[in-house]
């Protein structure tokens, strides 16, 4: 009996030496694995991109995924827009305007398809009509009456005269595309001209690309470009500081303070035609006096906001990346006492002693809808600055955070909402006009109208000179703020964060550009 | 067992209980002895590490995060509360009425709970919670709706138990009504289980308030609820750790006191234990 549990005592224990010694052996030959694979990504030619969206499909046509397309250096358009936002030659080498209504284009020569197609006139005509059929945001950029193509001409004649058609051709909307391929095909790797093209897609998750050996403009810096989907911003910083991402964008101001280590990290920062803004719906009850909405705009500390949250204050519409937006006078400066006394001219006190005004005997209680954009939280700290601010003054303030702003936006049931919009998604100001602020946009959820603006914007959509252009928009931005028709808080910078294997990188004004022919991985 | 066990087990209930009973009168009073204003911002404060002024350092529009975290310890505590109360009265009720009536009402009553069952929990509170829209008392009511069902499993298996016991018998025999012995004989017998399901529920309960919060559908800004105060300080969590390590701390520190007092009241108040 006794030697037979001391040899079970044996056994027991050689089984455990045993095990122990499997797990560590499997512990170390994991771990080796693991380091090779890495290794093996560190020093291999692929460019690792934390990317904040990834579209559900990446046809060009279809809702903003040019975009993507473009960003991910795939997608190219006739025109693009340089680090000073004007536009330069890039399918189309040059161009030129023969009559108010007519534009021609020279497509360069030598550009092919990946699929090494060559790309004439035709194939820009094809993918050009195809975004107006499938896409409605095609129409607000220019509404063709025509397109003919011979050879490397492309002629464009527009049905009204249309001062910022060339500014409009490079929004990846209008990305040159092989119309020729099946939907399969357009949605999952769409054949394009840039540095780029793509091999594999996984809806919202990843994109994998390889070099286009066919490319026009010079040899593409890496073999190739694995983009994936990190939506939330605090993510994508612990991507790039764990080493798995070479490359990300849109980080949160408070945590750029992380990658300060030079040695480690490049930080590109810009100002971008993107703006913080607060929309009043123009409609509501509570705001459809202008009154009422300048009280607001006098109440809130839009410089104190922007100092929070890192962006330049804004006085205006416009960011100061856009002529127009540089050296406005700020239409409401912060000034708390002039709000109570528009408040108290309305007739609206506080009677009961709450430290909330009323309107018809109720307390007047705003409804601030917030979302985060690119996995922000700028917004809600805004909204809760701002609240406070709003309580100083006597008026009441719900915050409600939704994940589908545009169902409440349609609905219209809100009085403000959060978004971070781009004044100027072309670099032109004039879309963002028209998108917002004319008379039954499609993007004016607010509601505003004002006759002026839309003679304005008109007027705006016939002039061709570009300074002329500039003055307009500024007055048109003017008259909008003047009816306080909405509360800009700052302009945003752009950044682009890569690791020090990482040459060549840049932040563009204008955010369709991310990974370029030039970035470069030592 | 010996006299020295049951001293120890009702040491182990008092010092908990107490420890309890001091959280609590901390969330009652916390909103009057919080040192700031919880929701008054200061940014030229903004993301300040711990100090003397600000215990636990401030947040990105400057608040004090001390001071928000004892305001928010209030509303935690009470809808923790409310939440755990309203699950164990539909759960008792439901559970009792099944247990006794037995047959066609039993079938029913325990076929509704299954249903109820069969969704994982905390997803079937956010599907309630989001299609009632954000707000703190669509989530009382969303969490109370999911938990109530082990109420009702735990109150039917003991009502069906008792039903049979002789002294219920006796009471039918005696001329008692089927109310007159639910409410009489049988109720008394559930609540010390039902006591114990609801002290080991209050963690839980303040975890998946906590959670729906972080996830902006409970809390919404700039209430100090500490489980929206962890998903504003996600985006510093290496910027200013203060402002999650301390709610995450009060949260842990919370939940483990109950959790232990559910632990111990279980101990003291079922029989089989003893």
């Amino acid at each position: 009996m006794k030697v037979n549990s001391e040899k079970r005592k044996w056994v027991a224990g050689l089984l455990t030496a045993l095990l122990a010694a499997t797990a560590l052996s499997g512990c170390g030959g994991g771990a080796e694995e693991t380091a090779a694979v890495s290794s093996d990504a560190a020093s291999s030619d692929i460019l690792r991109v934390a990317m904040f969206w990834v579209s559900t499909n990446l046809d060009p046509a279809d809702g903003y995924n040019g975009w993507v397309l473009s960003r991910i250096g795939a997608g190219e358009t006739l025109v693009r827009l340089n680090e000073n936002a004007q536009p330069e030659g890039c399918i189309a080498e040059s161009w030129q305007q023969t009559d108010e209504n007519t534009w021609v284009f020279q497509i360069r020569e030598g550009v092919t398809f990946s699929n090494g197609k060559p790309v004439d006139a035709a194939a820009c005509k094809a993918a050009i009509e195809r975004a107006f059929e499938e896409n409605i945001r095609a129409e607000e950029y220019f509404s063709p009456s025509s397109i003919e193509a011979e050879g490397q001409t492309l002629t464009i004649h527009t049905s009204t005269p249309n001062g910022t058609l060339v500014y409009n051709l490079a929004e990846p909307l209008f990305t040159i595309v092989d119309t020729e391929v099946d939907e399969d095909t357009m949605d999952t790797a769409p054949v394009t001209t840039g540095p780029y093209q793509v091999t594999a897609f996984t809806p919202e998750q990843s994109v994998e690309l390889s070099r286009n050996d066919q490319y026009w403009d010079g040899t593409p810096g890496v073999s190739g470009v694995s983009v994936y989907s990190v939506p939330d911003s605090e993510s994508r910083v612990l991507a790039m500081q764990a080493g798995e991402a070479d490359l990300t964008t849109t980080i949160d101001n408070t945590s750029l303070q992380l990658f300060s280590d030079e040695s480690r990290y490049t930080v590109y920062e810009t100002i971008t035609p993107r703006v913080n803004v607060v929309y009043y719906n123009n409609a509501s009850p509570l705001l459809s006096d202008v009154k009422m909405r300048q009280a607001v705009s006098y109440a809130a500390d839009k410089d104190t906001y922007a100092s929070l949250i890192g962006c330049a204050p804004a006085t205006g519409l416009y960011s100061t990346a856009l002529v127009c937006g540089q050296d406005v006078e700020d239409a409401y400066p912060y000034d708390p006492e002039a709000a109570k006394q528009l408040l108290d001219s309305m007739g609206y006190l506080d009677t009961d002693g709450d430290g909330i005004r009323e309107k018809d005997g109720e307390n007047i209680q705003f409804q601030y809808v917030i979302a985060a954009d690119h996995g922000s939280s700028d917004s809600a700290l805004i909204a809760q600055a701002l609240q406070a601010d709003l309580l100083e003054v006597g008026l009441g303030c719900n915050l409600v955070q939704t994940e589908n702003m545009a169902d409440i936006r349609a609905a219209g049931e809100y009085d403000f909402c959060s978004a971070n919009d781009s004044t100027a998604p072309t670099a032109d100001p004039e879309v963002f006009l028209l998108q917002h602020y004319y008379t039954g946009g499609s993007s004016n959820y607010q509601h505003y109208s004002n006759p002026e603006v839309d003679s304005l914007i008109d007027t705006l959509t016939a002039t061709f000179d570009p300074d002329e252009r500039q003055q307009l928009a500024r007055q048109a931005s003017e008259q909008i703020l003047a009816d306080a028709g909405s509360l800009y808080v700052g302009y945003i910078y752009g950044n682009t964060v890569v690791s020090s294997r990482v040459q060549g990188a840049e932040q563009f004004p204008i955010d369709y550009y991310i990974v370029t022919k030039d970035i470069t991985l030592s | 067992m010996t006299a020295k066990g049951l001293t120890g087990k009702r040491l182990r209930f008092i010092l908990l209980a107490v420890l309890a009973g001091g959280l609590v009168l901390l969330a009652v009073l916390g909103p009057y002895i919080a040192p700031q204003d919880p929701l008054l911002g200061d940014a030229s404060a903004s993301l300040q590490p711990p100090s003397w002024e600000h215990l636990c350092g401030t947040d990105k529009l400057g608040r004090d995060v001390f001071s928000r975290i004892l305001a928010g310890a209030g509303s935690s505590f009470s809808l923790t509360f409310l939440m755990v109360l309203l699950a164990a009265l539909i759960g008792t009720a439901v559970g009792l009425m099944a247990g006794c009536c037995g047959g066609f009402t039993d079938s029913l009553l325990s076929r509704v709970t299954d249903v109820f069952l069969a969704f994982p929990s905390s997803v079937f509170a956010i599907a309630v919670a989001g299609i009632l829209g954000a707000g703190v008392l669509n989530t009382v009511f969303a969490l109370g709706l999911v938990w109530w069902t082990r109420y009702a499993r735990l109150t039917r298996a003991a009502a069906m138990q008792l039903r049979e016991r002789d002294f219920i018998w006796q009471a039918r025999f005696g001329g008692a009504g089927e109310g007159r012995i639910l409410l009489r004989y049988i109720l008394p017998e559930v609540v010390p289980q039902v006591v114990t399901t609801i002290s080991l529920d209050i963690g839980n309960m303040m975890m998946s308030l906590a959670g729906l919060s972080f996830l902006g559908l409970a809390a919404q800004p700039p209430a100090p609820e500490w489980g929206y105060m962890l998903y504003e300080s996600r985006t510093y969590m290496q910027t200013a750790p203060w402002m999650m390590l301390f709610p995450g701390l009060a949260l842990l520190i919370t939940v483990i006191v109950f959790n232990l007092l559910g632990d111990s009241v279980r101990d003291m108040l079922d029989p089989s234990c003893r």
